[in-house]
């Protein structure tokens, strides 16, 4: 059967990559306004720069829930079945937390090697703060990559996620929405907490995760595949409204 | 509720046809506007168009030529003109008189007026 | 070559809102889906494109079901009230989108159009009025050009002269590229003449199925003086009556036999023949 994925995924493709460059610029001004304080200005006080990973991942989450919907919307009036339209989602998403990832990996490294004539500064990212030690070590390339594949999974988690509660907001009616927005942050917080008094001790799970990136790496592929398929399940019966 | 009589609009398409033919709109071996072009001016079904041409293709004043469209027939006025003096009784004289009947009007009171009409109308 | 809708029932909640619908649109020919509103004709193309699910039944287009199916849904192009685009996406961008789902997606066609309905194509979709919005979906069917296009109240909101520009092109386009047309509405005056085949629907069930021609040579008017007109209904099928003074009118459906002295008969358009159909269901 003939599929329209080939459209579905250059439209959206397309779309998550200009926005995401949006991002990507912004996180670039910051990352040379701390350089340049940090080099020219502040050499002797000690400052700190790990923010890349963290924003791009916010970047992608917000980016998932603004588009999910409006291209779900669009492949429907183009006669693109929900499937197709779910699945290129995933890949487009997928592609460009991997280029993200790479481009921001490369912006890390360049700040790295500029930073590197102040001592008192630290320039990383997630993968640095885990898995090094010396904190003041230029990471090697094979580093950078796995620092970039850890990214990838994290930008491709919190896009998935994003998409979760667009879609679940989408199915639900007011009442339900109210509800479950007051209590997300409390399972948030609640939860893990719940857990520890119940005598679950989230600590070996912890230090499993922080002993090797190929770990972190399983934990974020579990998490978006648990993702991809509840999204799936909130999308395949939906109502597509056109609240436009 | 309307009061009109409903001729189909196949008819009336056909009507207005032989009417552009017996006028000489439509001059023999000529060709006559295409079914589309039928359908967008009158904003009607082609299909109902064509079943109003096809009326006059029965009788054989149109023709159609393969590729090029439908042309009025060699004759198609003189034809014409015979099948509506065959139909001037039904379609004039007989509703003249049942008319004429209903006021009260004879026959020799009507063929006088028929005479006045000679005259009067151009 | 057709959209084959198999016992189709749709529940929202408790509400019933089609029930047990089987149709079959096809043949290139131009179908009239009529109804009064809430009758269940946009719930009906919400479900042959996917945007709505049936609780029973079966969509299958060219012998494909259109459930999760690309192909299918490919073939069909549903002009609605919804407005699915993006917030800011300009029309022109939309004309982009279109080029890049629909390989037979004729630009410069869409182009002409925009110029003649005077759309202003670099102007961002929300930002249109509910006329120009329409214009804008309209002029997107036009120019697709895919087998089945279904129309749902194609006209709302357009004035005189654009729902006369747009019945000519609709008429232009099905002339030049003939497809499956199904045009749902309840202007019943202003589709009669254009559709070849006609589909009455009445609180989601299907009440008439067949072409237009049909349905207008089953049905005629009677009027007269009320005593011969009651006189000359006895045994037949009386749709509606209307009494003024001692004059009778009455809509039958049937073919008129002997016309007795006295009567006037006449034909019955396709909107006086729809009100009669809906008149009588009241009643019943």
């Amino acid at each position: 059967m003939k599929t329209s994925f080939k459209p579905a995924f250059r439209y959206q493709f397309v779309n998550f990559l200009k926005s995401a460059a949006v991002f990507y610029l912004i996180i670039v001004v910051i990352t040379t306004a701390f350089l340049i304080v940090s080099v020219h200005f502040a050499a002797d006080s000690s400052m700190s720069f790990t923010g890349n990973g963290n924003a791009f991942a916010i970047g992608m989450f917000v980016v998932a829930i603004v588009y999910i919907r409006s291209d779900l919307r669009l492949c429907l009036q183009f006669g693109v079945s929900r499937r197709t339209a779910f699945i290129s989602e995933i890949l487009a998403v997928l592609s460009v937390s991997a280029i993200l990832a790479v481009a921001g990996e490369l912006l890390t490294a360049i700040t790295q090697v500029v930073v590197l004539s102040n001592p008192n500064s630290f320039v990383g990212d997630v993968y640095q703060l885990i898995y090094m030690d010396a904190a003041r070590v230029l990471p090697t390339f094979g580093q950078h990559m796995l620092s970039a594949l850890i990214n990838t999974g994290m930008f491709f988690c919190a896009s998935l996620i994003g998409m979760f509660f667009s879609l679940l907001f989408w199915r639900l009616n007011k009442l339900w929405t109210i509800v479950v927005a007051i209590a997300i942050p409390f399972a948030i917080n609640g939860v893990p907490i719940l857990l520890v008094r119940l005598g679950f001790n989230l600590n070996p799970f912890i230090e499993w995760i922080a002993s090797s990136p190929f770990c972190f790496a399983l934990t974020s592929l579990t998490i978006a595949a648990a993702a991809a398929l509840i999204d799936w399940l909130l999308l395949r019966r939906a109502n597509i409204k056109a609240r436009k | 509720m309307t009061f009109q009589n409903e001729r189909p609009i196949f008819q009336q398409l056909a009507e207005q046809l032989e009417e552009g033919i017996l006028s000489g709109a439509y001059p023999e071996e000529s060709r006559v506007p295409s079914i589309t072009e039928y359908s967008v001016t009158y904003k009607i079904n082609p299909a109902t168009a064509l079943k109003g041409i096809n009326l006059l293709v029965d009788s054989g004043l149109l023709y159609k030529k393969r590729g090029l469209g439908m042309f009025v027939s060699t004759g198609a006025k003189e034809q014409l003109k015979s099948q509506r003096r065959d139909r001037f009784y039904h379609d004039y004289i007989e509703r003249l008189v049942r008319e004429a009947k209903n006021l009260g009007l004879d026959a020799s009171e009507l063929s006088e007026m028929i005479k006045r009409g000679f005259e009067d109308v151009d | 070559m057709s959209i084959e809708i198999k016992n189709i029932t749709k529940d929202f909640g408790d509400a019933r809102a089609l029930d047990d619908v089987t149709l079959t649109f096809g043949d290139d020919k131009i179908y009239g889906l009529l109804g009064n509103n809430g009758a269940g004709k946009s719930t009906l193309l919400g479900i042959l494109t996917d945007r709505l699910y049936p609780t029973k039944g079966t969509v299958t287009v060219d012998g494909e079901n259109v459930a999760n199916n690309d192909e299918a849904l490919g073939k069909i192009f549903l002009v609605a009230e919804q407005n699915l685009f993006p917030e800011d996406m300009a029309v022109r961008k939309a004309f982009d989108a279109a080029q890049l789902f629909y390989s037979a997606f004729d630009r410069v066609y869409a182009e002409t159009l925009s110029e003649k309905f005077g759309l202003n194509t670099k102007k961002k979709i929300k930002t249109l009025s509910t006329g120009y919005a329409s214009i804008f979906r309209l002029i997107l069917g036009l120019s697709v050009n895919t087998p089945y296009l279904l129309l749902d109240e194609p006209v709302l909101g357009l004035d005189a002269q654009h729902r006369d520009m747009f019945y000519r092109l609709l008429m232009e386009k099905y002339g030049d590229n003939p497809c499956t047309i199904v045009i749902s509405t309840h202007l019943i005056s202003e589709a009669a003449d254009l559709i070849e085949h006609a589909v009455i629907i009445r609180d989601g069930r299907i009440l008439k199925d067949c072409q237009s021609e049909e349905l207008t040579a089953d049905v005629y008017s009677v009027s007269g003086p009320t005593g011969l007109v009651d006189a000359y209904l006895e045994g037949k099928h009386v749709l509606t009556a209307n009494v003024l003074g001692g004059l009778k009118t009455a809509c039958v459906q049937g073919r008129a036999g002997a016309l007795p002295e006295g009567l006037e008969f006449s034909g019955v358009n396709l909107q006086d023949y729809f009100i009669s159909l809906m008149e009588e269901e009241d009643r019943k």
